[in-house]
């Protein structure tokens, strides 16, 4: 280890460029590997919920990385799964029903008035709900559309001309003579 | 801003000075008289120039201007001499002819410059030709708009006249060829029973219990606005932007109204935004609040109609009312500012023009650079905090009448020379705000929905007009800024020049203890029965009797005319001509 | 005399070598030795030290005074010193001329004039001298050079010394001119005319003099009886080279600048008429109409300076400034003139200087418009907060050059690292 004043110390500069230039080789690598993830907008991402290939593969599910990067190799994936590890993910999956079953029953017991405090809320369910968040706010965000609508739906109804009336004598002010 | 006032001063310059005291009173009834004469001695000239035709020289609108702040001028220099600090023009006059819609007051050197500019574009059978020449032609609708305020205590008054053919009748008198039945007719009818109704109203506001009960038991914003809209509805006609029935205090005339963002605005107005609110009414869309709250202003600068008239104030009826028999779509009636700019851009019926009133903004500081514009300043700063013309700072106005005219005029002419010099650093610098002459335009509605992008609300026009706070977005539903819809009615090749017609009245709610009989009475400071009676018209359409607000608007009209049981609606009069020293001759007219 | 060791500068002769050495380190031998070098005898023991003896008390007598007075006054200073005391001298004595002068001249006017100049003069005489013996004390070591020889007292120093100037006093009358060489005309005016046409010779406020001869004549007694230079009060030997100076140097005027010159020829003035009219100004107007510009007190700067004191300035030359002092008072930090112009000091000048804005007074009209005003505009810069901020910058970017600094001490940490330089 050169000291600090040391004529040989490694240059920052130097190495952080390297570095960087590491990073992005390696960022690179990854997208040709298709296991660059989805942005979070997108359709298929799964973001916020917990990531895991042998889950996909007991599922049965590809995942959207691969579907996205290789698209018509269907769910080709170079990932295993063996006995054990699937035999460990049926063992959840049945804790996982029998805590759903258990809190199903509190919340009943309690009156069901809180949702916010339910034990269920894993990353999972928090994220889809807000998804749907999302969702109802983009259809709320065309709410401009709903005025034009509105305007329009206005404009074309002959019947809201008002109080106009054509039928009498009319009005007359003023008089033959300049003010 | 590097300026600022105490607490105290500023309870004492908004709330003391505003109380209504005999003294107070009688300077809000000598600056009525004053106006009233001022109107009185242009609608002469006018009608001597255009009807009885007994003036044999051509006068421009220019010079008719010049001579009637003249005129407004001398009077004020007998009342209140040495007496109170500040009295001058309120409002310089200004002469709009058709579509111009406020701000039309050139200077005496701008009538060549105006044939000059629009040498292309307006031909004499265009309806803007009468302004940009000066001379009106027989069927003009020209308003009339001019003020005086004495120690601060504002009268203002707009009417409107109609430029008639001539005939002689029977009696061998110049009498009008006819009625006028045109489209314009309509809007005069309905401007004029409007603000007549208005100042029934607010006269209902001393007396609430009057007030008839389909209108309701308390005179609101709400109320006002109704009745406004009514009438014009019933007279297919269309407010105007830029209309309002606003409460005045000293010094806060409106005269400011877009560049200081008055504290404690008690008013209703009108802008494009109610138009959209108007027709969005019967839909299911709920929040149809107009206002927004306005980020660099205070809450109770923005204009809402949640207020209520109480006795003791002062108001002023300032109605705009443009007719729409001549559209067969809805469309928003909107405003166009004139731009004093040239060129390629500008199409072929577009009026060229320069604005000839400033006002100046006290909330800035610069430290100008020419000599000419700090002098010009200085006389800016003396001249007070109303809206002026260059040619008021020179000392060679007042003109003289009765003098030789051309050499006062080539005097006044050489003045402005270095008067325009010195403004253009002081407006560049926003020490002054040039209030621009606008235009009237119908755009239709159907073009705007289909133009209109949705980020309309997020751009933002550097050159916007005045606009009041909490109303800078014309289009707040549908999201279309300034900038958007300027550029929609510029693009829409079926906008159409509308034609306004503009009646402003300033009325005082007296109380009893003001008034000089021993009811509370209104005193109507202009307008009224002498000075600004309508012009004869005839309009096809009548308020619908069946109507609930319209029967309330009947029993108004009774009410003011009951004189024992009625409303007491007082009108300051015209000064005799002959008469310099003005002993107020003020009789009880009613309407 | 015996021995092997000698010391041939003494010519002593010594037993052992210690003696001798002893010897060497005398102050007689070193004496003797610079006898030697200076080719004299040598001297014997005895008389050296009667010798020392002698040196020594004369020395032990003025050592301290003399020796002080010796180092700090430099010949530079002491000729200084003489000749400020000679001026001072002369100074007393043209004063008392004066002063006697006057004292004649009313003593003459009460005699209706009836004496004739020699007895004028005895009088004088007498009248002087006793006056220059009270006065002459510190002139004491100045006039003692000038007659080293005798043994004089300073009253007859001076009556001595008065003697030869009354002797050698020459009479210029009025109608010779007072700077060229025996110049006489017709008449004083045009003797005045030619000593302004060819000499300069001005005569300051003409319209308040009111005793020209006199003023001339003082003048004259000046130059004539005191050899004195009318401008810069340099002293000649005689008339002719008090003239030839005053020509070469352009001395042909009546200095009128400082206070002092002022008041030494004010007895020919009556400025009376003057305070009349100065009453008058400033009744009828405000405007200051003189500033003082006096070199006693030139670190007193004009304060309101405005254009009208400006032009004040330029015609100052009719009023004076010797008004009564009640309307003049200094309350520290002014000073404050009759005129109503305040002269600021100095020290404030920086302070005068400034060129800052008026404060705007706001009209009704306004000041309704600030009070209503609700609009906001971006907040001023405030020098504070900008600190704080730029603290914070700071801090943030010493963290960060120290995390970098930290991170960059692994970069390079290999297992079997060699440093060049150690190989």
């Amino acid at each position: 280890m050169p000291s600090k004043n040391s004529i040989n110390r490694p240059k920052l500069t130097t190495n952080v460029r390297s570095k960087q230039q590491t990073l992005a080789r390696k960022r690179d690598a990854r997208e040709r590997k298709g296991h660059f993830t989805l942005a979070r907008s997108e359709e298929g991402s799964r973001s916020g919920e917990a990531k895991s290939a042998p889950v996909d593969l007991y599922f049965g599910r590809e995942s959207p990385a691969t579907r996205r990067a290789q698209p018509g190799r269907g769910g080709l994936t170079t990932k295993t799964l063996s006995k054990k590890r699937a035999k460990k993910i049926e063992r959840n999956l049945k804790y996982a029903a029998q805590r759903r079953l258990l809190t199903d029953v509190q919340a009943n017991s309690e009156g069901a008035d809180d949702d916010e405090m339910s034990v269920d809320a894993t990353g999972q369910a928090k994220a889809i709900a807000r998804k749907q968040d999302i969702a109802a706010k983009k259809a709320s965000k065309n709410s401009g559309s709903l005025v034009r609508e509105a305007l329009w739906k206005a404009i074309e109804d002959a019947g809201s001309q008002g109080l106009t009336l054509q039928t009498g004598n009319g009005t007359t002010l003023g008089g033959p003579f300049f003010p | 801003m590097d300026l600022a006032v105490s607490h105290e001063d500023s309870q004492i310059l908004l709330k003391d000075k505003n109380v209504l005291q005999e003294s107070v009173v009688d300077k809000y009834r000598t600056a009525g008289q004053i106006t009233q004469t001022a109107l009185k001695y242009l609608t002469g000239l006018i009608n001597d120039l255009y009807h009885y035709k007994t003036i044999q020289r051509p006068m421009t609108i220019a010079e008719l201007c010049l001579l009637t702040d003249s005129f407004m001028v001398t009077r004020l220099e007998q009342f209140y001499k040495n007496k109170v600090n500040e009295r001058g023009i309120a409002i310089p006059t200004t002469i709009d002819v058709d579509q111009v819609s406020s701000g039309w007051s050139p200077e005496v050197d701008d009538t060549k410059n105006l044939l000059n500019w629009n040498k292309e574009t307006t031909s004499p059978e265009d309806s803007l030709f009468s302004s940009v020449s000066g001379i009106l032609k027989a069927g003009d609708v020209i308003k009339i708009t001019l003020g005086v305020h004495i120690d601060g205590y504002t009268s203002e008054v707009s009417h409107t006249m109609v430029i008639y053919p001539v005939a002689v009748n029977e009696a061998g008198a110049t009498v009008p060829a006819g009625p006028l039945l045109d489209v314009k007719a309509d809007a005069i009818a309905a401007t004029h029973i409007a603000t007549e109704t208005v100042v029934a109203l607010l006269a209902c506001a001393l007396t609430p219990e009057k007030l008839p009960t389909s209108l309701g038991n308390v005179v609101n914003g709400q109320l006002i606005r109704l009745v406004v809209d009514t009438i014009a509805r019933s007279y297919n006609c269309g407010v105007v932007p830029g209309s309002r029935v606003r409460r005045i205090r000293r010094f806060l005339a409106g005269q400011n109204e877009g560049i200081v963002a008055e504290r404690e605005y008690k008013g209703v107005v009108w802008t494009e935004s109610h138009q959209e609110a108007q027709l969005l009414i019967n839909s299911d869309v709920k929040d149809l609040t107009v206002a927004t709250s306005s980020t660099r202003s205070a809450p109770s600068a923005v204009p809402v109609d949640d207020f209520t008239v109480n006795a003791g104030e002062v108001f002023m009826i300032d109605l705009k009312i443009a007719p729409l028999g001549q559209v067969s779509k809805k469309g928003l009636i909107t405003l166009e500012v004139v731009d004093s700019a040239r060129g390629k851009s500008h199409r072929k019926d577009e009026l060229v023009a320069r604005a000839g009133l400033f006002v100046r903004d006290y909330a800035q500081a610069h430290a100008l650079k020419l000599k000419t514009s700090r002098k010009l300043l200085t006389s800016i700063d003396n001249n007070g905090v109303y809206p002026f013309k260059l040619s008021h700072l020179s000392p060679n106005f007042p003109i003289d009448p009765t003098k030789d005219y051309d050499e006062q005029i080539s005097a006044l002419d050489k003045d402005l020379k270095s008067f325009r010099l010195g403004m253009s650093e002081i407006a560049n610098n926003y020490l002054c705000v040039e209030t621009p002459i606008e235009i009237a335009k119908w755009v239709p509605w159907d073009h705007v929905l289909k133009e209109s992008n949705q980020n309309g609300a997020l751009s933002y026009d550097a050159t916007a007009n005045l606009t009041l706070p909490g109303h800078e977005v014309p289009l707040p539903k549908l999201g279309i800024a300034a900038l958007k819809l300027k550029s929609l009615v510029r693009s829409c090749p079926e906008t159409i020049d509308l034609p306004v017609v503009r009646e402003c009245t300033t009325v005082v709610l007296c109380d009893s203890d003001v008034s000089s009989g021993e009811r509370p009475e209104l005193l109507r400071l202009t307008g009224g029965s002498k000075t600004s009676q309508p012009s004869w018209i005839h309009s096809d359409y009548e308020l619908n009797n069946e109507d609930p607000t319209v029967q309330g608007i009947f029993q108004l009209a009774e009410l003011v005319k009951d004189k024992r049981f009625g409303l007491v609606v007082r009108e300051t009069q015209p000064m005799k001509q002959t008469v310099s020293q003005g002993a107020a001759e003020e009789t009880g007219m009613q309407m | 005399m015996s021995g092997v060791y000698t010391c041939n500068s003494c010519s002593l002769g010594f037993d052992s070598s210690q003696d001798q050495r002893d010897h060497m380190k005398t102050e007689w031998h070193r004496y003797n030795l610079k006898r030697r070098v200076a080719q004299l005898p040598a001297i014997s023991e005895l008389v050296f030290n009667t010798k020392v003896r002698a040196l020594s008390q004369a020395e032990s007598e003025d050592d301290a005074r003399k020796r002080d007075e010796k180092k700090q006054l430099t010949k530079k200073e002491i000729r200084r010193r003489e000749k400020e005391a000679l001026l001072e001298k002369k100074k007393k004595l043209l004063a008392l001329a004066q002063e006697n002068y006057l004292k004649n001249k009313a003593l003459a006017e009460n005699q209706a004039q009836k004496e004739n100049t020699e007895a004028e003069k005895e009088v004088k005489e007498e009248q002087t001298a006793p006056v220059v013996t009270e006065e002459n004390v510190p002139t004491e070591e100045a006039a003692a050079p000038a007659v080293p020889d005798e043994e004089l007292t300073e009253e007859q120093l001076a009556e001595r010394l008065m003697n030869q100037k009354l002797e050698s006093k020459v009479d210029i009358p009025l109608e010779t001119c007072l700077f060229c060489t025996n110049e006489s005309f017709k008449d004083f005016e045009t003797n005045l005319d030619h000593m302004f046409k060819n000499h300069g010779f001005y005569i300051p406020e003409q319209k308040f003099l009111t005793d020209k001869e006199g003023l001339v004549h003082y003048l004259s007694e000046k130059i004539g009886l005191g050899n004195m230079c009318i401008v810069c009060n340099y002293q000649g030997r005689s008339l002719e080279a008090v003239r030839a100076h005053m020509l070469a140097k352009r001395h042909c005027k009546i200095p009128y600048e400082s206070e002092n010159e002022r008041l030494e020829i004010s007895e020919f003035y009556d400025f009376t008429a003057s305070y009349a009219g100065y009453a008058e100004n400033t009744k009828k107007t405000q405007e200051p109409s003189e500033v003082v510009a006096d070199d006693g007190n030139d670190e007193w700067e004009d304060v309101s300076s405005d254009e009208e004191n400006a032009e004040a300035t330029e015609d100052n030359d009719e009023d004076e400034d010797d008004l009564p002092d009640e309307y003049l008072y200094n309350d520290g930090t002014e000073l404050h003139l009759p005129t109503g112009v305040k002269v600021g000091h100095r020290s404030l000048q920086r302070y005068y200087k400034q060129n800052l804005k008026p404060e705007r007074i706001l009209t009704e009209g306004q000041g309704t418009l600030v009070a209503a005003e609700t609009r906001t505009f971006l907040p001023a810069f405030d020098k504070q907060k900008y600190n704080v901020k730029q603290r914070a910058w700071k801090s943030e970017n010493m963290d960060k050059k120290r995390e970098d600094k930290r991170h960059a001490k692994f970069v390079n940490n290999q297992p079997y690292y060699r440093d060049q330089l150690l190989q």
